[in-house]
């Protein structure tokens, strides 16, 4: 069966429900289904990038697992609750990275204000706006310079890492990124890298939607990947020394 | 010079002007942002609708066009909702209905209305009384404490919609209290521009402002002062030119937007030639020397390194190397 996985990657990781487990989820839009039975663990402080083409519904099971995309059939779960009865904790465990740059004509707007909306996240909405998370986020990312930069100046690269901290400033402990490399150069490539492995060094559990695993070589623990619907979720990189039982 | 602050009609017409030129912005951002212009003008052209009932049951137009008006923002989040291939046109017919309903109903009127119809489709700012601006202040106020307790929500819904949902915001509400306000805000207007110039008391500062701020934050301010200062100067140049205040203050406000543009253009080509000559930027490592990772980009007689978004071409200085931008 190909949706079982490793064990959790680090041995001092507390034993529990995964951070995120489709089991025979088929999920889609207004009852038609994209995504197949799919089943996939993805543990705690796990990196898995998730490939296939375009049209092949990678982006459906990203947005499922936020509750974008409707669950028609089996289970979708993050940290062990399930997605359809979302709750204000379960949208602040989960940080989406949607595919998009940020600038789009209209009103001038900074990073920090950008990832200002990141903090209405999990249910606080009348939280005060908190000048030093906004800098921490962009900080983690290597943006701090640039808070009060129009996003529509900035680089593609560093337009997605701002919507990375924009995600990050609610500190979910689970990043979902959708197409992080689309429409960006390589040096902005190299930077984006360079900022997961600093998330990953920080425990955190990545999902990577791409079509260019190549960049993410030196991150990626595992590789799932979606054809028509259907996803086959790879064994553990042979590398990994976790990885086997 | 001032004499027109003599006339008590011309204090309350400018004390009017003021309120509504400050506040419409603040609600006009958004309206930008989701791009929404045109669907405050189909509110106001219901809310005629409202004012016509209002002078034919002998109640304040005001009070009535505001309940036509939400009524109408209400039904049109609800059909954008529902009917997604079908909404553009089922929007039509309510701005249609909304504005020919007004045009018949008025005609009942006992004195045929016809002159206070002009009054609201072209705006009557001088006609303004005290109990009109004490009704105004209210609305104002209302709009502006709606917008300091959600604004943050509004924005990150305006910002971007998909994000908001996956969040967990109320992105439904949140929509429908935007055309709520945007109501709000034509019924407020009607009196200073008219219900048929209603969306540009809203967009055209937003526009100018947009110019030459450079962030959200910025934009709303200095909207909301260009919305304010614009409304009042068109409001008394009437008064000397003898023209119509709301044609006026519209007019002003486009001037203003196109000469901002205009300057706009001129300093950008100004600062890109500037640009071109002298960007000293210290960078770590040589171009094309072996720990250079930036790709290389053939560019007529020389080589480019591209840079996140942007190509720098090396050039030898006196002082060392400087980089023109591409």
């Amino acid at each position: 069966m190909t949706g079982t996985v490793s064990p959790p990657p680090i041995a001092s990781t507390p034993v529990g429900p995964p951070a995120l487990a489709l089991r025979q989820a088929t999920l889609g839009y207004n009852g038609r289904p994209v995504v197949f039975d799919a089943d996939l663990v993805v543990h705690h402080g796990e990196v898995v990038a998730l490939l296939g083409a375009n049209g092949s519904g990678k982006t459906t099971l990203v947005r499922g697992l936020v509750g974008l995309a409707e669950v028609l059939h089996g289970a979708v779960e993050v940290s062990g609750t399930t997605v359809s009865n979302r709750s204000a904790r379960t949208d602040a465990r989960v940080g989406y990275v949607p595919q998009r740059l940020t600038a789009v004509a209209g009103i001038p707007t900074t990073a920090a204000e950008v990832v200002a909306s990141g903090l209405l996240a999990g249910g606080h909405w009348w939280t005060r706006h908190s000048r030093t998370r906004i800098r921490a986020a962009l900080g983690e990312i290597g943006l701090a310079h640039l808070a009060a930069t129009p996003v529509e100046e900035l680089s593609g690269g560093q337009q997605r890492r701002v919507l990375i901290a924009r995600a990050l400033v609610a500190d979910p402990q689970i990043l979902l990124l959708d197409e992080p490399t689309a429409g960006v150069d390589r040096a902005g490539v190299a930077s984006l890298v360079a900022a997961l492995t600093d998330l990953k060094a920080a425990g955190r559990t990545l999902l990577v939607v791409t079509h260019d695993v190549g960049a993410f070589s030196s991150v990626v623990d595992r590789v799932a990947t979606m054809v028509d619907g259907h996803l086959s979720a790879g064994p553990p990189r042979p590398d990994d020394p976790t990885g086997s039982h | 010079m001032l004499d027109l602050l003599d006339y008590d009609f011309m204090r309350r017409a400018l004390v009017a002007a003021l309120l509504v030129g400050a506040v419409a912005p603040l609600v006009g951002v958004f309206v930008v942002q989701r791009r929404l212009a045109l669907v405050g003008d189909g509110v106001g052209h219901v809310a005629l609708t409202g004012v016509a009932v209002g002078l034919l049951t002998g109640n304040s137009p005001v009070w009535a066009a505001l309940v036509a008006a939400v009524a109408a923002a209400v039904l049109l989040e609800v059909i954008r909702a529902v009917a997604r291939t079908g909404a553009d046109l089922a929007l039509a017919m309510l701005f249609y209905g909304g504005i020919a309903g007004g045009v018949v109903l008025v005609s009942f009127t006992p004195n045929g209305g016809a002159a206070n119809l002009v009054a609201y489709l072209f705006g009557s700012v001088t006609t303004t009384t005290w109990s009109d601006l004490a009704v105004f202040a209210v609305l104002a106020l209302v709009i502006v404490a709606v917008l300091a307790v959600a604004g943050r929500l509004l924005f990150a819904v305006s910002e971007d919609e998909e994000f908001a949902r996956a969040i967990g915001l109320p992105v439904q509400l949140v929509n429908t209290l935007l055309l709520i306000l945007v109501a709000t805000t034509v019924v407020l207007s009607m009196r200073v521009v008219g219900l048929l110039l209603i969306s540009a008391l809203m967009v055209v500062p937003v526009a100018t402002a947009r110019q030459v701020s450079r962030s959200f934050a910025a934009t709303v301010a200095t909207a909301s002062v260009i919305g304010a200062a614009l409304a009042v100067a068109g409001t008394g140049t009437s008064y000397y030119i003898d023209t119509p205040p709301g044609g006026t203050i519209v007019v002003l406000a486009v001037l203003v937007f196109l000469i901002t543009a205009a300057g706009r253009a001129g300093a950008r080509r100004l600062s890109a030639m500037r640009r071109r000559h002298t960007h000293p930027v210290t960078h770590d490592h040589r171009h094309g020397g072996p720990d250079c990772e930036h790709p290389a980009v053939h560019h007529a007689d020389h080589v480019d390194y591209v840079h996140d978004g942007h190509r720098h071409a090396p050039r030898l200085t006196r002082s060392g190397v400087d980089y023109d931008e591409h």
